[in-house]
């Protein structure tokens, strides 16, 4: 029984058919002694091969949603809604049947240091999911990542297997992260903000490494970051989130030129650029909010917003379908083309 | 005093610092006028932050001399008054504002500790006033200025760095990566809260970033380092519009921005195998 269920899970899903599926996914967290939402109905697809973005700001649950995917959600966390993945419900997998799944996706960290162990080599830590999970003898795994680290970049494979995270630059260890990731070989590859730690030629660099390695073995990725040019670059469709919310779902060449959230037009907005000194940045007044703390029976940007209305106050806006993407935003249709004007006036 | 305004109001000259046989800032030479603004710009290991850690004095170069309001400040003060003197002439913002600030000290409490120093015979009054109006001229509220650090966010911990630092009227202010850790939607606030500063006070600005876009919204002139070296320098339109230097091409190259694509440079970009 357990086998047929498991097999279910590495069975690739129809073409059409969305690999992971988020389905009005809310997350409510025991927060200062109350029962608070952290993520607030996230639906989301990521269909087989593809790329998505989620961009966010500190709180936005961009996060928690990788959590949640990777079933690593804290202790005491209700969750409703469903994430399905090739077409089945992850909620209730357990013991080899989530290990199994767990081995289909897998996860890029922002610091890698945190993620590896100081005292065990390089070598241990890139094939132990392969020697535990997949029965794959010591050999042959070394031989593997040896490989696993050639597609990265990395030459001297073997040397490197044998040396400790901290003789390796933390760009080194990122992409000793990427080739580990891709050992077991997933299908679809979690990126929580891989390349913010890094310097800007570095991240320029791993950000290749991944988005090449990612096409040519047709993987699907959700990459999460707080660099909706980042996203953008690497990403065929990006969604925005804002406390604990799905915003905006676009396609990642028209986000910036073209949005239809005031949220992610002033995002764009607000960071400096690099071609030209702005006389004043347009800055989004107040802080970013998490979930718990933006109202929840109005629009959650509606406080920051500098297109609120009434409207806007008077109840939590449903996703709205534009043809060419998705908007939270009961004035979408009205904003329209105006967006991007605004931000870049 | 028209002698102040010409003369700069810091200046670095052949300054080198080695760490055993490592040398990390090799022959750096710069100025900053005053109300001017200078960006060090650099990657991690460029020695940017050991430049700002010298001119604080929290390093010793190894050579070199720091002058700041035309006094030297490349040995350590040996006397109070000198540190005292010191720290009104350059302050320090750090990167982390969670570090940054005493835990147990309000924004208030933490702004007046300075005054006190800086200005000993004002009355409490006189120093409430002082304090209150440092408070708004960093955007925080009144309710903010009486909270521990724990309770305010990044940004706002960020402002009280600020607020604190400027208490001190110190006429070089250093920003080392000081909106690095701040989300875009706040970076945003604390950047124009930076220029508005400058512009209303004439404190000058030494801007250590990795940020290229950041460098270019706040500093006038800029230097670009690379393993303690300064590979080119000058107007910042001019070096970030047309960059001469190789390195200083790559660096902004690798800048996402819309349009951009993340590419392999050729020193480690191999055509790797598919998969097995």
């Amino acid at each position: 029984m357990a086998v047929t269920a498991s097999e279910s899970v590495r069975r690739s899903a129809p073409p059409d058919e969305p690999l992971l599926e988020l389905d009005g996914l809310t997350v409510r967290l025991e927060v200062a002694g109350a029962r608070r939402p952290v993520l607030r109905g996230v639906s989301l697809q990521v269909h087989p091969g593809e790329a998505v973005g989620l961009v966010g700001e500190s709180g936005s649950g961009k996060s928690m949603t990788a959590r949640a995917i990777s079933r690593l959600l804290p202790a005491g966390a209700e969750v409703t809604g469903q994430i399905r993945f090739a077409g089945r419900d992850i909620g209730g997998l357990a013991g080899g049947e989530l290990r199994s799944y767990r081995n289909r996706i897998s996860t890029v960290f922002q610091d890698p240091r945190a993620h590896t162990n100081p005292v065990r080599r390089i070598g241990d830590f890139m094939t132990e999911a392969l020697r535990t999970n997949l029965g794959v003898p010591a050999a042959a795994a070394q031989r593997r990542a040896a490989e696993a680290l050639r597609q990265v970049g990395i030459e001297d494979g073997e040397r490197r297997l044998r040396q400790y995270p901290h003789q390796l630059s933390g760009g080194m260890l990122q992409r000793v992260m990427i080739a580990a990731a891709l050992l077991t070989s997933p299908v679809l590859l979690l990126a929580d903000e891989p390349t913010t730690a890094l310097d800007v030629t570095t991240q320029a660099e791993v950000m290749a490494i991944l988005d090449d390695l990612r096409r040519e073995l047709g993987l699907a990725m959700l990459f999460i970051t707080h660099d909706l040019d980042l996203a953008a670059a690497v990403c065929d469709r990006t969604a925005v989130m804002y406390a604990g919310q799905i915003v905006e779902v676009r396609s990642s060449s028209l986000l910036h030129d073209d949005p239809l959230h005031p949220y992610t037009a002033a995002l764009a907005a607000a960071r400096p650029d690099i071609t030209r000194k702005a006389e004043r940045l347009r800055a989004i007044p107040g802080r970013p909010l998490s979930a718990f703390e933006a109202p929840q029976d109005e629009c959650a940007f509606a406080p920051r917003c500098a297109h609120a209305r009434d409207l806007c106050r008077a109840r939590v806006p449903d996703i709205i379908d534009l043809a060419s993407g998705l908007s939270r935003c009961v004035r979408a249709h009205e904003l329209r083309g105006q967006l991007a004007m605004a931000a870049d006036g | 005093m028209a002698d102040q305004v010409s003369a700069p109001v810091l200046e670095v000259t052949g300054l080198r610092k080695e760490f055993g046989s490592f040398v990390a800032v090799d022959d750096v030479s710069f100025s900053v006028r005053q109300a001017g603004s200078l960006a060090i710009a650099g990657e991690s290991g460029s020695g940017k932050t050991t430049i700002a850690r010298m001119i604080v004095g929290l390093e010793r170069p190894t050579s070199g001399a720091i002058t700041a309001c035309g006094h030297d400040r490349s040995r350590p003060a040996r006397a109070a008054r000198d540190r005292r003197r010191r720290g009104r002439e350059v302050q320090i913002v750090f990167q982390d504002p969670y570090t940054s600030l005493d835990p147990r000290q309000s924004a208030e409490g933490s702004i007046s500790e300075v005054l006190r120093r800086r200005h000993r015979d004002w009355p409490a009054a006189r120093r409430r006033e002082r304090t209150a109006e440092l408070i708004a001229l960093v955007g925080l509220d009144a309710r903010q200025a009486q909270t521990v650090p724990r309770e305010l966010s990044g940004g706002q911990r960020q402002r009280v760095a600020i607020a604190r630092s400027l208490a001190a009227e110190p006429r070089v202010l250093i920003l080392d990566e000081s909106v690095a850790a701040l989300d875009v939607s706040i970076q945003a606030q604390v950047l124009n809260l930076l220029s508005d500063i400058r512009e209303q006070t004439g404190v000058s600005y030494v801007l250590i970033s990795h940020d290229l876009a950041v460098v270019r919204q706040l500093a006038d002139e800029i230097i670009v380092l690379r393993r303690g070296l300064v590979v080119e320098r000058g107007p910042t339109a001019r070096i970030l519009d047309d960059p001469q230097d190789g390195y200083t091409r790559r660096l902004r190259a690798s800048v996402p921005r819309p349009g951009w694509k993340p590419r392999r440079s050729s020193s480690t970009g191999n055509g790797s195998p598919g998969p097995s």
